[in-house]
């Protein structure tokens, strides 16, 4: 009995044996693969150390004061310090964006500001670029930079400087010259036929619209005149609106009552940018005689900001 | 289109305001920076130099400008006054010298410089039409700049001041060896 028993064992152990060796088709690991013993062998592996400390935005740099550039865009880079006394590694580089704000004006800016590079084991250096318009206000505009670091995540800001943002006084007005048609002697409230002027303000002055107008005088007897005062401008329009606007004084730059440059953005369409000038002949004086008045002897009119 | 006027019996008078279109577009502009409401504050007796961007952007013609001081002709002055002012370019520059006097402190000047454009009148009739800008600030006169002269000629008291300090210190431990000796 004992030697059967001995035998069953030695059969059973060798079935053992042989199910590890099949199952396996493999005899590297076979003590692992006997007794279940974890393997071991080399790997790579990439730690992340996430640290407790907020991130700083250290410093901005300044921009100087900036030049809006007529009828287009102006892009402003400049430069910000994110700080974190865990190291660079904690830093979250594409977390950091920054905007330019200005009470009344539509805030700039930018989603995404570009790792420079790193300057020492604490700090890296971000470069960030903000698209300005022409029609964008003059002043102090405050810059704003934030960002956040992997570990504590909280989002960290700097509003501590601003940059001015300089006036620019620009118009394109169209057309450039008046016309009216035949008018008589003594005759009165007589429109032009090609207004308006159409001014478009290509710039970001915000404020009302100077004409400066001048006699016109004779082109065959030019000590005859129609003094400008006779001219009225205005900003309407229909039923000889503008007839009763602004009358404008001699070489005088008059201020059109109502008149705004309005700045904003004319591909907008919708009038913004835009102020739109109809004159008038209120009265042409009795005492000339018929010939061609110009502004060939006296000089153009100016339209002015 | 011509109007009879029923009093004038005889002649029908037109006047002709007459159309000639020379360009379809009059466009400039000009960015300063101080302008009404940011002023420029020096020192009395301070010269500073403001750079007045004359731009041509929108216009497909080069433009010309002329730049005429309206207002503070007592402290500003310009080089030139007729600039050309190229198509899409926005960086012509107007050096405009400002120097405030020595005895003007705690005053202020309002500066006015009117930039237009020379738009010919026109031939054969007509009201052409030009286009021109402002630029108006102020100047806020604070404090008087120092001298230069002034900080020379203290440098060189406190100089003398240590070369006399040192001389009497040596002259006096002179004076004690001869004694002792």
């Amino acid at each position: 009995m004992k030697k059967r028993e001995i035998n069953l064992l030695i059969l059973l152990l060798i079935i053992v044996l042989s199910y590890s060796f099949v199952s396996a088709m493999d005899f590297s690991d076979l003590w692992g693969k006997i007794t279940g013993k974890v393997t071991s062998q080399e790997t790579n592996i990439s730690i992340t150390v996430a640290g407790a400390n907020q991130a700083q935005i250290t410093t901005v740099s300044s921009i100087p004061n900036t030049d809006p550039t007529e009828s287009s865009s102006k892009a402003i880079t400049f430069y910000a310090i994110m700080y974190d006394a865990d190291g660079v590694g904690d830093l979250n580089d594409s977390s950091v964006n920054a905007t330019f704000s200005k009470a009344g004006e539509t805030t700039r800016y930018n989603s995404s500001c570009v790792l420079v590079g790193d300057l020492d084991a604490t700090s890296a250096n971000y470069s960030c670029l903000i698209t300005m318009w022409y029609w964008d206000g003059s002043g102090a505009w405050t810059i704003n930079v934030s960002g956040t670091d992997l570990g504590n995540q909280t989002r960290v800001y700097n509003d501590s400087t601003t940059f001015t943002y300089n006036e620019l006084k620009a118009m394109a007005i169209s057309p450039t010259s008046l016309t009216w048609p035949g008018v008589s002697i003594g005759a009165t409230n007589q429109v032009s036929d090609n207004d308006p002027t159409t001014v478009n303000n290509t710039g970001n002055y915000d404020g009302t619209i100077d004409l400066t107008g001048i006699n016109l005088l004779g082109e065959t007897t030019a000590s005859e005149y129609i003094p400008v005062v006779n001219f009225s401008v205005d900003i309407d329009t229909g039923g000889a609106a503008e007839c009763d606007g602004t009358n404008l004084v001699n070489n005088t730059a008059t201020e059109i009552t109502s008149s705004d440059s309005n700045p904003g953005n004319l591909s907008a369409g919708g009038g913004a940018g835009q102020e739109e000038l109809y004159y008038c002949i209120v009265e042409v004086p009795s005492d000339i005689s018929s010939q061609t008045y110009s502004t060939s002897e006296g000089g153009s009119w100016t339209i002015a900001y | 289109m011509q109007i009879t006027n029923n009093k004038i019996m005889k002649i029908i008078l037109p006047i002709f305001l007459i159309v000639i279109l020379i360009s379809l577009v009059n466009a400039f502009g000009v960015s300063s920076p101080y302008w009404e409401g940011n002023p420029l504050t020096l020192a009395a007796g301070e010269t500073k130099t403001v750079n007045l961007n004359l731009q041509n952007m929108v216009g497909e013609e080069d433009v010309n400008v002329k730049v005429e001081i309206k207002e503070g002709l007592e402290i500003a002055s310009l080089k030139e006054d007729i600039y050309t002012v190229k198509s899409k370019t926005s960086d012509t520059f107007v050096p405009l010298k400002i120097k405030i006097p020595r005895e003007a402190e705690n005053t202020s000047y309002k500066l006015i410089a009117e930039v237009r454009t020379v738009t010919p009148g026109g031939e054969g009739g007509a009201v052409m039409l030009g286009t021109g800008m402002t630029v108006a600030f102020d100047v806020l006169v604070s404090g008087k700049v120092e001298s230069n002269k002034f900080i020379i000629i203290i440098g060189a008291c406190i100089i003398l001041a240590i070369i006399i300090f040192i001389i009497i210190i040596l002259r006096k431990k002179f004076g004690k060896k001869k004694k002792s000796k």
